[in-house]
């Protein structure tokens, strides 16, 4: 078991990014809450040796996805939970940002992935196809389909 | 879009209170005070309430369908019904073929006995024994003696508006003696004082009598001595009935 110090400088670092993450997958802010308690209690139970930086932000990101799936897998989650808590800080964005929140959340959950790891954080494709276990070229595949559903929902070039 | 994606998601982080509730989250682990995670507790409690309804549906399924008490009627129909705790009428059983030709004409099932008392006074079949003079027996059994009391007073007091009905009440043991030998319990009961004064008389022999016809057998064998005639049989039934009180 991890040490309390570690503990609270992992959430510290790591807390916006499993945010982020839950804000483009998840309907509700008790998800989030679920979401974050799992996500670090398997850091703290967890063994794993951290090479660096990059790898222990790869494993937050790795986990933060799989538990988001898992939940969303959930029938009564999926199905149950109402959608008003949807962009649970919509008040707060401007409505640019609003809007290009609402595109990505409305992406499938598997392109919402690789439009976050490939256009937020700045993964390559090798990159992204190893922390979501897939296949480069699906990797591909998938942010072409995305850039082109983006472009169609937000106007301009999605390459940029 | 990759900038307005940037700075999108940059305007999204993790709320002060979300992490400090996951490290105070974290720490109940740590001592141990948490024993299971908030979500399969929330599953286990949607379990448990699933489960609590189930059981609540099904023993409220027990309940409704579980017979209290039961009415017989016997002119020459002979019906039973069977009554729920709510005085609904949960079976309806003819216990010979003008009995079924009765109740086919009836919509009485899950309907209060009380209405469906009316409905079998008041249908074209009993009325025309009841205009024949012919008693109509309206036997109750119930689960214990005091609700079999109490249900016959209510049975009585509601069929006193009409002429020629006669209530009574019979015991569990005489109602299962009844049923073994295939008649409904009112009649039954009729069979039994004849039996007490012909000991050579059988279910079989009484099987295909009305109603009318035993008590007049009664008559007869009890020599019309015992006083007490509510009610004399018109139209060549000869004696009147010697039956005072039968509860």
């Amino acid at each position: 078991m991890r040490s309390e110090q570690e503990t609270v400088r992992a959430v510290e670092r790591y807390a916006d990014t499993v945010r982020r993450l839950c804000m483009i997958h998840l309907k509700s802010y008790h998800d989030t809450e679920d979401i974050f308690q799992t996500v670090f209690l398997k850091y703290v139970l967890s063994s794993v040796v951290f090479e660096n930086e990059e790898h222990e932000k790869a494993w937050f990101i790795r986990v933060t996805i799989n538990a988001c799936h898992d939940l969303l897998r959930n029938f009564f989650r999926s199905h149950m939970v109402p959608l008003e808590e949807a962009l649970h800080q919509a008040a707060e964005l401007s409505p640019d940002h609003s809007e290009v929140l609402e595109a990505v959340r409305a992406l499938p959950a598997k392109y919402r992935d690789v439009v976050y790891l490939h256009y937020y954080e700045g993964y390559t494709a090798g990159e992204t196809a190893r922390i979501l276990g897939k296949n480069v070229n699906t990797v591909y595949t998938l942010l072409t389909r995305s850039r082109q559903i983006l472009r169609e929902k937000l106007g301009g070039d999605a390459n940029e | 879009m990759n900038d307005r994606l940037k700075a999108a998601l940059d305007h999204v982080q993790a709320e002060d209170e979300l992490k400090v509730r996951t490290l105070e989250f974290l720490s109940r682990v740590r001592f141990g005070s948490e024993k299971s995670r908030r979500l399969p507790y929330r599953r286990m409690m949607a379990a448990a309430a699933c489960f609590a309804a189930l059981m609540f549906g099904a023993s409220g399924y027990y309940l409704y369908f579980q017979p209290v008490f039961a009415i017989s009627v016997d002119v020459n129909p002979s019906v039973e019904l069977e009554i729920n705790r709510l005085d609904r009428v949960i079976s309806a059983e003819a216990y010979n073929e003008d009995g079924y030709v009765l109740l086919s004409s009836l919509d009485i099932r899950y309907r209060d006995y009380k209405e469906a008392l009316e409905q079998i006074l008041d249908s074209g079949n009993i009325q025309s024994y009841l205009a024949q003079d012919q008693p109509v027996e309206v036997t109750i059994s119930g689960n214990n003696e005091k609700k079999s009391k109490e249900m016959l007073d209510h049975v009585t007091a509601y069929t006193a508006a009409y002429q020629n009905v006669h209530c009574g009440c019979v015991s569990a043991d005489e109602v299962s003696a009844a049923h073994a030998s295939g008649m409904s319990f009112g009649k039954y009961r009729a069979f039994l004082e004849l039996q007490a004064l012909d000991p050579k008389v059988t279910p079989a022999d009484v099987q295909e009598l009305t109603m009318c016809q035993i008590w007049d057998r009664i008559d007869t064998l009890s020599g019309d001595s015992q006083g007490g005639h509510g009610h004399g049989h018109g139209g060549g039934h000869g004696a009147g009935h010697g039956r005072g009180g039968h509860n």
